[in-house]
């Protein structure tokens, strides 16, 4: 008969929270509880330590914060938070653990006592948590970090394809901020799950080619994760590259027990980097065609253009696969069930949605940001219930309007921005589609910029993947309702497209 | 070295204890995000006391033992020398590796559990770098959190290049089991300095913590910790009275409280506002201190910032979407610089002393000289200006210098000679100014001064023969002339590129001389004045040149895209359409146009194409496309005539013009040139006056070429298609020959059998009925036949198409004397048509003859014909109240040889021959029928 603290067992019996353990870490036996289902802060893995009564008997409290110190710090537990269950009164030991850090939410006698007593335990248990963590820090919204297990929302019919289909090659294109990293580290930890490597082995290789410029690099960056177990190719292949290149991956597939994924993030600064000389892209053209191999690969503009040149040596390597905006479904599950669970209702939630998805042009970084704005908003005026007119405040915040211009600085090129500005100052808020071609050549023409029709044309469709414009039936808009408004409050739009012109002009006279 | 040239910084700002209070909670936002696993970027104007909370959070981490924390500055990295020290901070030398290497031999000489492991070779690249870092991560016990500061202190490569490291390494541990990493970096620099794409993908994985000015609680802490080191008392209205003086910028409360100190000397003094004021007035006529001069130097060597500093200084505080902020990035330049202050949704400059200072160190001399290294000419030439007008006649020579670079950059003629003029009346305020540039005939006015400066208001252009002006003698006089106009005398020199009697471009025009601002002084000043206007010369012609060039550049960019749209046409039709289709998308001014052709003999124009474009609401006509030059030629006209262009920019003052749509008022005209004969012209019109350019027109002339070829191209096309049908008429012919003699091969045999009916007494009335009917199949082939032949003389005119109908109408009703009422509804129409007269004659009577034939029953036999307009076709719909066609055939009844008639093969050949007369006139036949109800067939033929 396994013992659990009496606020587990109501968390076991009452939320259905699935529990494994005990181990026993330290001088503590610790559980390890699955809060997945609560789409919050809490993930599928959180340990729940447990300070008995004999130990709070047997030790003061500054020495159980020591030995809680010492076994998070063997065990790796800083990253996460975890709960901790006392027999006995807590409020000193959360003091002193408060000062060390705020990962711990600590369940004393009377706080387990009131679970037992709760209507809603799980209420118990944000509520001790918000005593050191704001309404946003228990939400699962991330902006500056990729998300993975119970915090990642949608995109599931892209995650089942790969793991369907453990031998297809895929290229996954977005623009910047659109989820990349956080579907690249999922399927990873999907991968990984559907199909576990043995001990010591390694299936799936994350990959961030932010700074691989040569091909050693690249190579190094390939083998570095799967030599760590202890093969020693990657020296051999140092000193004499041709002669081990051609075996690397039959080898790796060999010592790891089958084909390696190799997960690929910031494609587009490897194929910028990228020249014809690379023998390794053959290797592993070769590689692949064997299934010894296959590569996940996320990237924007380049990644395009591979899509679409047929020179390209991966052209034909890639399945493409274009990520869209989210789903009204998964903008449901993503802004109502947590919201829900942290004590937010939301007033008419189905015009609420619709209203976020009309001024985020479902884009998930941007739903992220609505979503923890409106969460500190509620939380500084104590409301219980958010309206359609409390999405107003998101509009007024600093943070957001900084974020939206620094998003469309970092997914536009120069033309593109010139468009959007001489569309700005001209005050145009839709274009008819047929026309656009036109339209906006006439209006940059009396604004002194030529450009082709084809670059005009190929703006237009990339300001269309950048989420500036969405598509309607008849004409383009601007995809975020309020970033024209924005663009003209915050700075000199003329001023800006003149920059931009100028720019413009020089590269022509460079080309 | 430089460093000695300034009074040492005091910059670094401690309190007595710890941080300043309002400080700490920039140190609560950082260990909050660090604890949560996040990155930071800490941002802020200089002396904020950044590095002071930096190292106090590296020191609370390393406390509370959940991370390996570090510090490190980037310029303490074992570097070269500082280099670039003008620039607003110095920069320190160095390259890639040793930066990286560096760096890394500072990370692991501070991470304590590294120590006895440590390295001794050092990675060499960003690359190698980023794996050392990540392999001694992943052996930590604890996460690690990794400071730095003074990002502004390293080459911008370099920085942005670390940034992407730190995301790297960042995104790759975030979800990996064991030690996380943080990296929180911290400067004074905007992000969108860094332009490589690293910068902004740190941007999106960090959070932002602006440190801001301190607040007045800090102030007091500052004072008191400051006045606490000097041993000095003062006065609990000090720190309020140096935030309203100082802004709260750190820098300047430090170095005002010092000078305050230092001025007391060893008296046994208290500090007060009074004393504080005494010691502003010091401060702001002292040399500066190093933080405020590089501040300074920080504004005059970025263009947009100085633009900003003077908006504010002129005007206090303006909204953000007034200045010029060239990044759409926060925090942006302006945040970071020291001087100013945001504030909702304005900027201004922050205190009084900044005030002071900048307009102190931004005085007019020196601002025209930053500018002009920006390039920004105008404001250049205008603070320059102001110099010379505040008696610094020392920057006349930069002062031309900056007129010649401007002309030299400008995209057009019209702004160099405004930057000429402007560089001018800058120079020479109390003079007047008078520019002309020259043409073929005029004299152009292109630049005056205010009526302030001068009596001579010149606006109309002077002819070059009329050489009674003075300014036209000059033309071609010596290298400078004198004239007196109403007792003011001139000075008049024209512009000349080289030596005398070299071909003047223009021509410059000094009064109110005889002043001391006057280049009229000595001899020797005019001399010069002179040469300079030679090297303006120049530097105008080659604007000109350039605009020219960039002109025709852009003509010819334009025409490669509008030709092939007008190549790809067949169809003559679609030719002028896409022409104008083409024309009215890349000439702005254009409102209308159309296509002319000019029949000579007749004295008409025709508009051939532009229904769409060209809405005639004016000619008094009945059929509008027509236009008579009896009386007048018509711009059109007169443009083909004279096979020249024609730019009206008022149309009402042109003898020549005939209106065609009332709202026009201006016109270009050019004409299309068809194997070398002009025939044709292509319009465009617009409802405002001076509506087109010569850009405009020399694009219309060279797509009115293009057009020609393309005209050609589809009328060789349109015979070629015509000799093909010929070829299927002819063997069309061919059949119908063999189906005469199929039918007159049976009359023998008929005949025979005749005979033998005869001789034997039968009934002959059979064989005579069969003998009839080869008859009467013999004559309709043969007639269709004749038909055939006769439309072999393809010939495509003008046709009333009323009288067309009329004659097809009146041919049938005769060859079908079964009565018939045939009914033609013209609604008012009576177009003319381009068309072969026989062949859609034929066509008609064919489809009549169907409608005849469809007749089951006596009665009631109707045939309306009605005849309509679409935007592109007329429509000709032929119907009749037969039998119908079934639904099973109908689609059937355009195949060649398709019949319902059992009896007879040949019938078939009609319909299938209709639609290709049709077809070859780009027009459609189609067929909608109900059976017992009837059938109508519909012809379209263009407009």
């Amino acid at each position: 008969m396994i013992e659990f603290p009496v606020g587990l067992h109501v968390l076991i019996t009452r939320e259905q929270i699935p529990v494994t353990g005990p181990m026993r870490v330290g001088q503590f036996n610790v559980f390890t509880a699955d809060f997945s289902a609560w789409r919050l802060f809490l993930d599928k893995q959180t340990p729940c330590i447990w300070i008995t009564a004999e130990h709070v008997i047997n030790y003061d409290s500054e020495e159980l914060v020591g030995m809680l110190h010492k076994t998070c710090l063997q065990e790796g537990w800083l990253n996460n938070p975890l709960l901790v269950f006392i027999d006995g009164r807590g409020h000193h030991i959360e003091a002193l653990l408060k000062k060390w850090t705020t990962q711990f939410i600590i369940l004393d006698g009377l706080a387990q006592a009131d679970l037992e007593k709760a209507d809603f335990p799980r209420q118990i248990i944000l509520k001790r948590a918000m005593r050191s963590r704001s309404l946003v820090e228990l939400s699962p919204y991330e902006i500056n970090k990729p998300v993975t297990g119970s915090a990642f929302f949608g995109r599931q019919e892209h995650i089942d394809d790969v793991v369907r289909n453990p031998n297809r090659s895929y290229l996954f294109v977005g623009i910047h901020r659109m989820g990349k990293t956080s579907l690249l580290k999922e399927m990873k930890r999907r991968l990984d799950k559907a199909d576990p490597p043995k001990r010591g082995r390694v299936r799936r290789v994350y990959i961030d080619c932010t700074v691989v410029t040569t091909q050693d690099d690249f190579l190094k960056m390939l083998m570095s994760q799967l030599e760590r177990t202890g093969f020693t190719l990657f020296g051999k292949v140092n000193t004499n590259p041709d002669q081990y290149m051609d075996e690397l991956f039959a080898h790796y597939y060999e010592v790891h027990g089958g084909t390696i994924t190799f997960l690929l993030d910031e494609f587009d600064r490897l194929l910028t980097h990228m020249r014809q000389d690379w023998n390794i892209v053959q290797k592993m053209q070769k590689a692949i065609a064997n299934q010894q191999i296959r590569l996940i690969a996320a990237g924007y503009r380049n990644a395009i253009e591979i899509t679409i040149n047929e020179q390209s040596p991966f052209s034909t390597v890639f399945t493409p696969v274009w990520l869209k905006p989210l789903s009204p479904l998964a903008i449901e599950q993503l802004v109502l069930i947590p919201f829900n669970q942290l004590g937010v209702a939301i007033e008419e939630p189905q015009a609420f949605i619709h209203k976020l998805q009309d001024e985020t042009a479902g884009m998930p970084n941007y739903i992220q940001h609505y979503c923890r704005i409106l969460l500190e908003y509620a939380e500084l005026m104590s409301l219980n219930s958010l309206s359609v007119a409390d999405i107003q405040k998101v509009h007024e915040d600093a943070r957001f309007r900084g974020f939206l211009l620094n998003s469309f600085m970092s997914n536009t090129d120069l033309i593109e921005q010139a468009i959007v500005y001489a569309l700005v100052i001209e005050k145009m808020d839709q274009i008819d589609r047929l026309a656009m071609t036109t339209l906006v050549d006439r209006i940059l023409t009396e604004r002194k910029l030529t450009l082709t029709k084809e670059q005009i044309n190929l703006a237009c469709q990339n300001l269309r993947l950048a989420g500036v414009f969405t598509q309607e039936e008849t004409h383009y808009k601007f995809a975020i309702d309020q970033f024209q408004k924005m663009l003209r409050q915050e700075r000199d739009v003329l001023f800006l497209f003149e920059r931009a012109r100028e720019a413009l002009q020089t590269e022509k006279i460079l080309a | 070295m430089i460093d000695s040239l300034f009074p040492p910084s005091d910059s670094n700002i401690t309190p007595r204890e710890g941080l300043f209070p309002d400080r700490e909670r920039y140190l609560s936002q950082i260990l909050r995000s660090v604890h949560q696993g996040n990155c930071v970027r800490v941002l802020g104007p200089r002396s904020r006391g950044k590095s002071q909370i930096l190292e106090t959070a590296v020191s609370q981490l390393i406390e509370g033992q959940t991370h390996h924390a570090i510090y490190q500055s980037l310029k303490d990295l074992p570097m070269e020398q500082a280099f670039f020290t003008n620039l607003y901070r110095d920069v320190h030398l160095v390259n890639e590796a040793d930066f990286f290497a560096g760096l890394f031999s500072r990370i692991q000489e501070k991470l304590e559990f590294r120590r006895r492991h440590a390295r001794q070779t050092f990675p060499q690249t960003a690359f190698a770098f980023q794996n050392e870092l990540l392999n001694l991560i992943r052996n930590s016990n604890r996460n690690i959190a990794i400071f730095i500061d003074d990002l502004e202190t390293a080459p911008p490569n370099l920085v942005a290049t670390l940034l992407g490291v730190l995301q790297s390494i960042f995104m790759t541990l975030v979800d990996e089991p064991g030690a996380h990493f943080q990296a929180v970096v911290c400067g004074s620099l905007s992000f969108s300095q860094l332009t490589l794409e690293n910068a902004s993908h740190f941007e999106a994985i960090s959070d932002l913590v602006y440190v801001a000015d301190l607040s007045l609680n800090d102030c007091e802490k500052l004072v008191e910790s400051i006045c606490y080191q000097a041993d000095v008392s003062y006065e609990s209205s000090t720190a309020p009275f140096l935030m309203t003086q100082t802004g709260g910028d750190a820098n300047l409360i430090t170095q005002i409280l010092n000078l305050s100190i230092r001025q007391m000397g060893n008296a046994d003094y208290t500090i007060t506002p009074a004393r504080l004021d005494e010691a502003i007035e010091a401060f702001l006529n002292e040399p500066l201190d190093k933080i405020t001069q590089e501040t300074i130097q920080q504004i005059q060597s970025d263009a947009n910032l100085l633009s900003c500093a003077l908006s504010l200084l002129e005007q206090g505080q303006m909204p953000n979407n007034q200045l010029p902020i060239p990044t759409n990035e926060t925090p942006n330049p302006l945040d970071l610089c020291s001087a100013f202050l945001r504030f909702e949704g304005s900027y201004l400059i922050k205190c009084d002393i900044w005030q002071q200072l900048l307009i102190k160190h931004l005085d007019p001399a020196q601002i025209g000289g930053w500018y002009a290294v920006a390039g920004y000419w105008q404001e250049s030439i205008s603070y320059l200006g102001q110099a010379v007008a505040d008696g610094k006649r020392q920057v006349l020579p930069e002062l031309f210098a900056v007129i010649i670079n401007a002309i030299h950059v400008s995209e057009e003629s019209k702004q160099a000679y405004k930057y000429l003029g402007d560089g001018l009346q800058a120079a020479y305020p109390k003079t007047s100014i008078q520019l002309y540039r020259r043409d073929d005939q005029y004299l152009l006015p292109l630049y005056h001064s205010k009526e302030e400066f001068t009596t001579l208001q010149v606006v109309d252009p002077i002819p070059l023969n009329d050489l009674s002006r003075s300014e036209i003698r000059a033309l071609d006089g010596p290298d400078y002339s004198l004239a007196t106009v109403e007792s003011e005398t001139y000075l008049l020199i024209p512009l000349r590129t080289g030596q005398a009697r070299s071909h003047p471009i223009g021509l410059v025009v000094l009064g109110g001389l005889f002043t001391i601002y006057s280049p009229y002084q000595h001899r020797k000043d005019v001399l010069r004045f002179v040469e300079f206007l030679k090297q303006a010369a120049r530097a105008l012609l080659r604007a000109e040149l350039l605009k020219k060039d960039k002109e025709q550049q852009e003509i010819l960019d334009r025409v490669a895209q509008i030709t092939p749209k007008i190549s790809e046409q067949l169809n003559l039709r679609a030719v002028y359409t896409a022409v104008l289709e083409q024309m009215m998308q890349y000439v702005p001014g254009a409102d209308y146009g159309c296509i002319v052709e000019m029949d000579k003999e007749r004295q008409i124009l025709r508009i051939v194409s532009g229904q769409n474009s060209y809405p005639i609401d004016q000619l008094q006509n009945d059929d509008l496309s027509l236009i008579s030059t009896q009386e007048r030629r018509g711009i059109a006209g007169r443009t083909i005539l004279e096979k020249r262009p024609y730019l009206i920019n008022n149309v009402y003052h042109d003898p020549d013009y005939i209106s065609a749509i009332s709202t026009t008022k201006s016109q270009i005209c050019v004409p299309i040139p068809i194997q070398n004969r002009v025939g044709a012209a292509l319009v465009l019109e617009s409802r405002a006056t001076n509506a087109f350019t010569m850009s405009d027109q020399s694009l219309m002339e060279m797509v009115a070429k293009h057009a020609g070829i393309a005209i050609e191209n589809a009328r060789q096309f349109q015979d070629a298609s015509n000799r093909q049908l010929r070829e299927r008429t002819a063997m069309m012919a061919t059949g119908l020959i063999h189906d005469i003699n199929s039918a007159v091969a049976t009359i023998p045999d008929l005949v025979d059998e005749l005979q033998d009916f005869i001789e034997q007494g039968h009934d002959i009335s059979k064989p005579l009925q069969d003998l009839e009917k080869s008859a009467m199949v013999t004559h309709r082939v043969s007639k269709r036949l004749r038909d055939f032949v006769v439309t072999g003389q393809h010939e495509i005119g003008w046709v009333e198409l009323k009288t067309l109908i009329q004659h097809a109408i009146e041919i049938s009703e005769n060859n079908h004397p079964t009565p018939v009422k045939t009914i033609l509804n013209m609604n008012g129409l009576n177009p003319q048509i381009q068309v072969d007269r026989l062949w859609i004659e034929l066509l008609l009577r064919n489809l009549l003859t169907n409608a005849y034939e469809s007749f089951e029953i006596e009665a009631d036999k109707l045939i309306t014909i009605d005849v309509g307009i679409d935007p592109s076709y007329y429509v000709i719909n032929v119907q009749d109240n037969g039998k119908g066609i079934p639904q099973d055939i109908i689609n059937d009844v355009f195949s060649l040889g398709f019949t319902t008639k059992n009896s007879n093969r040949m019938h078939g050949v009609g319909l299938f021959h209709c639609r290709m007369i049709a077809e070859v006139h780009d027009g459609e036949l189609t067929v909608d029928s109900q059976l017992g109800e009837g059938t109508k067939f519909t012809l379209k033929l263009p407009r």
